[in-house]
């Protein structure tokens, strides 16, 4: 029975996670558009993207592309079926990573300026969200005293309870992982940012389309661990799910002007000062609680 | 008639021994080569047995002569320290001089007062721990001597103002691989402190083989270290025989880590732990093993992989147990994961691929260290873990960076530039070392999950927890920008193809075969060998962690054929689709990747890594780090004067 269900949850993961991701895209674009008196694209835009892309002509600054941003987009898809099927958190974060790593060696692979410096940044970017993902496994141990998401949703008290400091800090670093902010890393979506596109510059057609639909997975696996501090609750978790998510766009919106080094200082020093101190003071308040 | 464990363990002890001084006398390329293969030959065959008989129990053996042989090991001792005090003379330096005199008093009172009432009650004990390191010492030791024989070749080539030394080089090397089977397979702490000082001596003297002014200091940087250690262990026995000054039960490994009374041996434990800081490069004593990367690149990958370093560990991780009960071991745990996280963020400001690799083993040391310390049994497991999957991945690091450097005159990250394309083997050996020591579905993975694990249990589990977190996100960039420069389109055409020494070639593929295959078998490693040891060790041990870790196995194993795949999608290559010119926001690019520049002349558009030294830097962070560390070291001997306990 365990078994099928984390199947099914793998399997619904694969299949439903590209339509919401991709929605949830054209949502935020619609909504960024109205917040800067534009009209924006309609909803759909973001499918209508990758189809486009999707059928370019295949062109490559080195070939090896196609199997890096492929690797990107199956082992982001993988991480995300291990975290729905109930996996083990922990795996989730250094499969995130890996899949991480792949997209920026599809990035060095160019040895063009604006892809390296790209790659580098997208680089500074996990290396800046690695910690409070670690922290946040740790934190959900401490908490249920499981890496396992299963348990942890079996869980009767939900987690926020305990780890809001944790759960602040991966809303924090949301920012990142959404690619709102800083506008000179990785490939926010501003057009007037100095890297144009940074890690993605070289890439084009299909593989452009790869990396696309990996983000929109991606998205759903973020927004998805910061539903599982809401396990007892799932309705309140939603709702607070989307606030957060309307916060950045609005955080967006407000900070066009945030640089990659900025966002290292506050991210890490949030991470220390939201989510470690979190763990600190659980670690000495109890230790693992159950 | 001996029993055959016994004959396979003096086979170890001895024939390194004579393959060392047959290669001292026999100064012939051929007959070198003949030498170092038979008897690699025999040292691989003869650990492979005794790891195996180590399999279905504990092997124990008493012999006989143990007091002779300790008269013996004494002589070797009091030459270990003269030697030292004559070079320290020859070359004027005050520090080892005086340090090595210490050293030579304090073993001469130990055997004066010490020895004639010391009665032992295991000369050699070969539990599954030290089958392992057996293993690793006997397969990893020995390739990367024969490694050297084709690395030499060209050292000597490209270094044409060093005197051809091979004879004493080689030879010293195979001295290094007695001491560390001595090490590993002797019961007393007396027999362990005499291999201790050999090792001292041979890196000392492989440091400092090629003479220049640098190499003369930083051999003797490292000797001065460990000498502190040195005298540290001596110390630590001396004060062992005051607690029972028959030294029955507190001598041997085994009755130590059994001793019924935990609370009389924390001065001991706090100075066993100085001893294993020393010579595992902690962090006040970090800069021997950056200063050791002088020496020709086998020497380095020796030192890293499968000797001196893995010495250290080892020490600290046998008394894992004693370490789980005082709060010196807190003290210890809080050192190596101290050291972690301030020499992965050094690795970050580095560009020259030996220091990268340096400071990173230091970091992982950093954690094997903490593991010790903290010495639950899940934290035990991933300390033999990550010492296992270190040494493999590490040497084929290292004989891959040496070979690399004689065919692009180079150890520089930054030119190592599309070298896939360039040196294909080499270059996918070095992904693969690169890949093991950080990237799921590793090994170091692996052990990282474990020590977490691990951490989350233990007494400051959270501050452990937090350090890691931070620690193994500058992981992550140092090594993937190095990957990511392997990886790198070259606008320039490949390079013409250089040959590659058979005796380079042999080893570098092995242990890249072996980084793999310990990365697959990782479960049979852990049952077979690591299992049995932890339920020898600790009384009422039940292996919870590993247990999780199979549920995640069948993860591993997708994540493992993903790559396949990937690889195998790689080799077949994507023909179809055009080969464009990067981008270089609309300037004129021509074929070669070159853009037009302001003159109209073409210019190479070169981009290099981020070191962000200003932040990592060795100037910015050494000197806080060290200060730091020793007051940590200072707490650490407070306690244990005070005979804190958990």
């Amino acid at each position: 029975m365990n078994l099928v269900m984390a199947a099914a949850g793998a399997v619904l993961f694969l299949i439903l996670a590209p339509v919401i991701g991709g929605l949830i895209s054209g949502v935020d674009r619609v909504l960024t558009a109205r917040m800067q008196s534009r009209r924006g694209p309609p909803v759909l835009q973001p499918f209508y993207d990758i189809s486009k892309l999707w059928h370019k002509e295949r062109a490559f600054a080195n070939p090896v592309e196609m199997i890096l941003t492929s690797g990107y987009l199956v082992l982001i898809a993988l991480s995300g079926a291990i975290l729905f099927s109930g996996g083990d958190l922990l795996l989730v974060v250094f499969a995130l990573a890996l899949s991480h790593t792949f997209l920026i060696l599809a990035a060095y692979a160019a040895n063009a300026p604006y892809s390296t410096v790209g790659a580098e940044r997208e680089l500074i970017g996990v290396m800046v969200a690695e910690p409070i993902l670690i922290l946040l496994a740790a934190g959900f141990f401490m908490v249920t005293g499981s890496f396992f998401v299963s348990d942890i949703l079996a869980d009767t008290t939900s987690a926020i309870v305990y780890l809001p400091g944790v759960f602040l800090a991966l809303f924090a670093v949301l920012t990142l992982k959404l690619r709102k902010s800083p506008f000179d890393i990785a490939t926010s979506h501003h057009a007037h940012q100095e890297l144009v596109k940074g890690v993605t510059s070289s890439l084009s057609g299909r593989t452009l389309a790869k990396v696309e639909l990996a983000h929109w997975y991606e998205t759903i696996i973020i927004l998805a661990m910061m539903l599982l501090f809401f396990a007892a609750n799932p309705i309140l978790g939603i709702i607070v799910v989307i606030i957060c998510y309307f916060l950045e766009i609005l955080m967006d919106n407000l900070f066009p002007r945030v640089t990659w080094k900025m966002t290292v200082k506050s991210l890490w020093t949030i991470t220390l000062i939201l989510g470690a101190t979190n763990i600190a003071v659980l670690g000495i308040l109890g230790g693992v609680i159950v | 008639m001996y029993q055959p464990e016994l004959v396979a363990i003096l086979v170890l002890l001895l024939v390194p021994l004579l393959a060392a001084v047959l290669l001292a006398v026999l100064n012939r390329d051929n007959l070198r080569t003949g030498i170092v293969g038979i008897a690699s030959a025999v040292i691989i065959a003869t650990s492979l047995y005794l790891a195996w008989s180590a399999l279905s129990g504990p092997v124990v053996i008493a012999l006989e002569y143990a007091k002779q042989i300790g008269v013996w090991l004494f002589i070797v001792e009091i030459a270990v320290a003269l030697a030292i005090i004559v070079l320290s003379l020859k070359y004027r330096r005050m520090l080892p001089l005086v340090l090595g005199a210490v050293q030579l008093l304090l073993i001469c009172i130990m055997e004066l007062f010490y020895a004639e009432s010391v009665s032992m009650s295991a000369a050699f004990v070969v539990n599954d721990f030290t089958a392992i390191m057996v293993l690793i010492i006997g397969i990893i030791g020995t390739l990367i001597c024969v490694y050297a024989l084709g690395y030499m070749k060209d050292y000597h080539h490209h270094q044409e103002s060093v005197p051809q030394r091979k004879a004493y080089f080689f030879a010293m090397l195979f001295v290094f691989l007695t001491a560390m089977f001595g090490i590993v397979l002797s019961n007393s702490l007396m027999w362990i402190l005499c291999f201790w000082e050999v090792t001292t001596l041979c890196s000392f003297l492989l440091i400092g083989y090629s003479k220049t002014p640098e190499a003369v200091t930083n051999s003797f940087r490292a000797v001065w270290m460990n000498l502190v250690g040195g005298i540290a262990f001596t110390l630590a026995i001396i004060s062992l025989l005051n607690i029972d000054p028959t030294g029955s039960s507190v001598l041997g490994i085994t009755d130590i880590i059994h001793y019924p009374d935990m609370a009389a041996l924390t001065i001991p434990a706090a100075l066993i732990a100085i001893a294993g800081l020393t010579k595992a490069a902690q962090m006040p004593f970090s800069s021997w093993l950056t200063g050791a990367m002088v020496a020709p690149t086998p020497v380095s990958a020796l030192l890293h992989s499968s000797t001196m370093v893995k010495a250290g560990v080892y020490l600290l991780v046998v008394f894992a147990p004693i370490f789980s009960q005082t709060a010196v071991g807190t003290a210890l745990a809080f050192i190596g994961l101290f050291t972690f996280v301030i020499t992965s963020a050094l690795a970050i400001s580095q560009s020259n691929a030996k220091k990268v690799l340096a400071y990173s083993t230091i970091a992982n040391l950093g954690l094997i260290t903490t593991c010790a310390g903290i010495g639950t049994p899940t934290a035990v497991l991933a300390a033999i873990l990550l010492i296992i999957f270190h040494a493999v991945a590490k040497a084929l690091l290292f004989l891959c960076v040496g070979a690399v450097e004689h065919r692009i005159d180079s150890r520089d990250i930054e030119d190592m530039d599309g070298l896939l394309v360039r040196l294909p083997l080499l270059a996918t050996m070095m992904v693969i070392g690169i890949c093991g020591m950080y990237l799921a579905p590793f090994g170091m993975l692996i052990s990282k999950w474990t020590a977490v694990v691990a951490f989350l249990s233990a007494p400051f589990g959270w501050a452990f927890v937090i350090m890691l977190a931070f620690g193994s996100a500058l992981t992550i960039f140092f090594w993937t920008k190095w990957l990511g420069k392997l990886f790198m389109r070259m606008s320039g055409p490949p390079a013409a193809a250089a040959v590659l020494h058979v005796s380079e070639k042999i080893p570098v593929v092995v242990m890249g075969a072996l980084t793999i295959v310990c990365c697959i078998g990782f479960i049979g490693i852990i049952h077979q060998f690591i299992d049995p040891y932890l339920t020898s060790i600790y009384p009422g041990y039940i292996d919870t962690a590993t247990v999780a870790v199979l549920d995640n196995v069948l993860m591993l194993g997708i994540m493992f054929v993903i790559l396949a795949v990937l690889i195998a999608a790689a080799h077949a290559g994507s023909k179809s689709g055009r080969t464009l010119a990067p981008y270089l926001c609309g300037r004129g690019v021509d074929e070669a990747g070159r853009f037009r520049g302001s003159l109209g002349v073409y210019k190479e558009a070169k981009s290099s890594n981020y070191y962000l030294s200003e932040y990592f830097g060795e100037d910015v962070l050494m000197k806080p780090a060290c200060i730091i560390s020793i007051l940590i070291i200072i707490v650490m001997f407070v306690l244990a004067f005070l005979g804190v306990m958990i």
